[in-house]
């Protein structure tokens, strides 16, 4: 029997927590995945996926964290945002982004950090990514929001 | 090593179970058990700058 009602405040985690990758530009890494949602009946047989909240993280291998892209409405700060723990900026600095999804963060270590895709994705990872990314594209309601904003 | 997509696919969890994996993630990053958890969250008690609690107060929609 399933726990959750329709419009409950879901999460999606990974089930390596946190993943274990290799960076051929940086070497090992760690990766979390959290993201909160909402499934919501907006129409008589129709339903969409609503974002709560997310926080994508990377870190080294003793747990320190190097950036992490946010967003949290109704804690701290609402716009979407990118924590980056350089020296000089230092972690606690909110850097403005857009709506980031989990397939860009994905791409991101495939394709800027060198992190291996699996043998059977070696050469479609990109084509994978983009069809997985593009009903997200075309369905989301929001990409940016200040302050005050609703957004799902 | 963990290649990137090397997730086997989506589990969805039951309340029970999500509360089981929850809480043997707060025993292993810090040391409480999940009710401890739920307690120090609910009166305002945990440290959300602290990266490692930002991240388990996400998951508590497994546990609730």
């Amino acid at each position: 029997m399933p726990s959750k009602k329709p419009g409950d405040v879901e999460a999606l985690a990974l089930s390596a927590d946190p993943l274990l990758l290799y960076s051929a530009r940086i070497g090992s890494i760690r990766l979390l995945l959290d993201h909160q949602f909402r499934v919501i009946k907006d129409g008589r047989s129709s339903w969409h996926v609503s974002s709560v909240a997310y926080r994508y993280h990377l870190s080294d291998v003793t747990g320190r964290e190097l950036m992490g892209w946010h967003w949290h409405p109704g804690t701290g700060t609402d716009r979407p945002h990118l924590h980056v723990s350089e020296v000089t900026i230092g972690r606690h600095a909110h850097v403005p982004t857009g709506r980031v999804s989990i397939e860009a963060v994905l791409w991101f270590l495939l394709t800027d950090l060198k992190v291996s895709p699996t043998h059977s994705h070696t050469t479609d990872y990109a084509d994978v990514l983009a069809a997985v990314e593009r009903p997200f594209i075309r369905h989301r309601r929001w990409h940016a929001r200040g302050p005050g904003d609703e957004g799902s | 090593m963990n290649p990137i997509t090397s997730e086997p696919g989506v589990v969805e969890l039951s309340r029970e179970e999500g509360r089981e994996m929850l809480d043997e993630r707060t025993r292993r990053e810090l040391g409480m058990t999940l009710e401890q958890f739920e307690a120090a969250y609910d009166a305002g008690a945990l440290d959300l700058d602290q990266p490692i609690v930002e991240h388990l107060v996400m998951l508590l929609p497994f546990a609730r």
